[in-house]
C-alpha cells in the first residue's frame, strides 16, 4: 500500500486532493512526511509508544482538516505545528513519571565535536551550543519549534514563568556571545 | 530548491537521535524546506513501524465519526457507551424537537387569545416531556431496540439515562414556552413538579408494563383528572400548593422505590421482554 510508483504531485496539491477524500493522496503525504515527523517528535519525547500515538493522531487530524491549511508556507511546517501541539496535549494529559526529554539534555559531546560544530555552523551554532541544556531546551521549544510560552512549559514540564525567565537569560547570553 | 543538503552522515546521526544539539537544530530547520533530505530520513526509520502506524491511522479514518451531541457529551465527561445511548434516543432528534417547539409556540399564541386555552396549556405541558420519554422507547422508532433487548445491560439504567436525557432537553423548551405566557410567572413553573411526579409514576409502572403503555396510563389519568377541573376554572386542584406537595411526594416516593428495588426489578423495555 505504501510502496507504489512515486506520485509527482506537490504537497499542496496532495492536501487539496485529501479535502476531496483522495485516499491515494493521503497515503502519499503520509509516506513523505511520517519519517521525519517520527524522528523529530522522537527527539522530544523518550517514549516511542507515546510518539507513535501522537503521530497517528496528527495524521488523523491532517486527513480531517486538510481544508484548514491556509496555503501559505510549507505543508511540512503545518504538519509539524499539528504534531508538536498534539505532543504537548498528550504530555499534559498524563505525564508518566520517568518520562524525560531527550531534546537537548544528556547528549554527550566530545570537545573535538564541539569545535567542529562551532566551525561548521558558525557563531550562532556555537553560541547556542554554549548554553546550558535547560536554556537551550527553552530556546528550541519557543524559537525553533514555534511554541507559545504556555505550550513550551507543558512540553518541558516546567511552569510558564520559568520558561520566560530562562528565555530572558538565554537571550542575554546569546546577545553577549554574538556581540 | 535549496542547493545545500545535509550530508548522509548528518542525516544518519540525526535520525538515530545521536546528533549534537546544534546539528539537530539546523537539520530540523533545513528539513522543513527540503524534500530531498526529508526523503533521505525515511531510510533510517523502521518500515514496520511506519506500516503499523499507517494501519492505525486508516482504521481511525475509516471509523464513523461520533455525532456532534456525542462528542459534546464525551467532552463533559460522559462515558462513550452512555453518550452513544443518549445520542441514539429517537426523541432527541431534530425533527421531533422542532415538532414540540412548534406545537408549543402555537399553543402559547392561542393562550393569549383565549384564557381557557391557557389552562389547557398547563394541563398539556407535562405531557410533552412524558411523550418524549414514551417515544424514546417506542419499538418502531428506537434504532437500538433490538440490541437493547439482547444486550446484558441494566434495563433500569437504560430507562433512567434516556429519561434524564429527554427531560434535560424537553423541559427547557416547555419552560421557555411557559415564560412567554401571559399572566403571573409562577404559572410558567407550576407544571414542573407535576411533570416530575408523573414521570416517576410512569417509571415505577415500567416494572409492570412497557414504557409506552406506562406513560399512556399516567398521561390518561392526568388528563382525566385535571381537564374537568381546569376547564371549570379551579386550577388550584391541579396546580395549587397542596397539589404541588402531592406531586413532590409522588416524585420522591417513586425515586425511592426505584432506588430500593433497583437490583430486583425487571424493566420491560419491549413487548417481548
Amino acid at each position: 500500500m505504501l510502496t507504489r510508483s512515486p506520485d509527482r504531485r506537490e504537497d499542496a496539491q496532495l492536501l487539496a486532493a485529501i479535502v476531496d477524500g483522495d485516499r491515494e493522496a493521503f497515503a502519499e503525504l503520509y509516506r513523505r512526511h511520517l519519517p521525519w515527523l517520527l524522528v523529530r517528535l522522537g527527539r522530544r519525547c523518550s517514549s516511542p509508544e507515546l510518539v507513535d500515538e501522537v503521530v497517528q493522531d496528527t495524521f488523523v487530524v491532517v486527513w480531517r482538516s486538510a481544508g484548514r491549511w491556509d496555503g501559505r508556507g510549507e505543508v511540512a511546517a503545518w504538519i509539524w505545528g499539528i504534531g508538536i501541539r498534539r505532543l504537548v496535549d498528550a504530555l499534559r494529559r498524563g505525564r508518566p513519571p520517568g518520562v524525560e526529554l531527550t531534546g537537548f539534555a544528556g547528549v554527550e559531546r566530545s570537545a573535538e565535536e564541539h569545535v567542529l560544530l562551532a566551525v561548521q555552523y558558525g557563531d550562532v551554532g556555537a553560541a547556542l551550543a554554549s548554553l546550558s541544556p535547560e536554556l537551550r531546551a527553552v530556546v528550541q521549544a519557543t524559537v525553533l519549534d514555534g511554541l507559545t510560552t504556555r505550550e513550551a512549559a507543558r512540553l518541558l514540564g516546567i511552569p510558564p514563568g520559568t520558561v520566560k525567565t530562562r528565555m530572558m537569560r538565554a537571550r542575554a547570553l546569546l546577545r553577549e556571545r554574538l556581540a | 530548491m535549496t542547493v545545500w543538503h545535509l550530508d548522509p552522515e548528518a542525516i544518519r546521526r540525526y535520525a538515530q537521535g545521536i546528533a549534537p544539539p546544534g546539528l539537530a537544530a539546523s537539520a530540523e530547520a533545513h528539513l522543513m524546506k527540503c524534500v530531498t533530505c526529508r526523503d533521505a530520513i525515511a531510510s533510517h526509520v523502521d518500515t514496520r513501524r511506519v506500516e503499523a502506524i499507517w494501519h492505525e491511522v486508516v482504521d481511525r479514518v475509516d471509523a464513523p465519526r461520533p455525532s456532534w451531541p456525542e462528542r459534546m457529551l464525551a467532552r463533559l465527561g460522559v462515558g462513550e457507551a452512555t453518550a452513544r445511548l443518549v445520542a441514539a434516543t429517537p426523541t432527541l432528534r431534530g425533527p421531533w424537537l422542532l415538532g414540540i417547539a412548534g406545537v408549543l409556540a402555537l399553543s402559547v399564541w392561542a393562550a393569549q387569545v383565549d384564557e381557557r386555552l391557557l389552562r389547557m396549556l398547563l394541563v398539556a405541558a407535562p405531557l410533552g416531556p412524558l411523550a418524549g420519554v414514551a417515544f424514546a422507547f417506542a419499538g418502531g422508532l428506537d434504532p437500538t431496540r433490538e440490541i437493547g433487548l439482547a444486550a446484558p445491560y441494566s434495563g433500569l439504567r437504560l430507562l433512567l439515562i434516556r429519561t434524564a436525557a429527554v427531560l434535560a432537553v424537553t423541559v427547557p423548551i416547555v419552560a421557555a414556552a411557559g415564560l412567554a405566557l401571559p399572566g403571573s410567572h409562577w404559572l410558567a413553573a407550576a407544571w414542573l413538579l407535576p411533570t416530575a411526579g408523573l414521570t416517576c409514576a410512569a417509571l415505577v409502572l415500567t416494572a409492570r408494563m412497557t414504557p409506552v403503555v406506562a406513560v399512556g396510563v399516567v398521561a390518561t389519568a392526568w388528563v382525566l383528572v385535571t381537564t374537568p377541573t381546569a376547564m371549570a376554572g379551579h386550577l388550584d386542584v391541579a396546580f395549587g400548593v397542596g397539589a404541588q406537595i402531592f406531586w413532590l411526594a409522588v416524585a420522591v416516593g417513586g425515586g425511592l422505590w426505584l432506588a430500593v428495588t433497583r437490583n430486583t426489578v425487571t424493566i420491560k423495555l419491549g413487548r417481548s421482554g
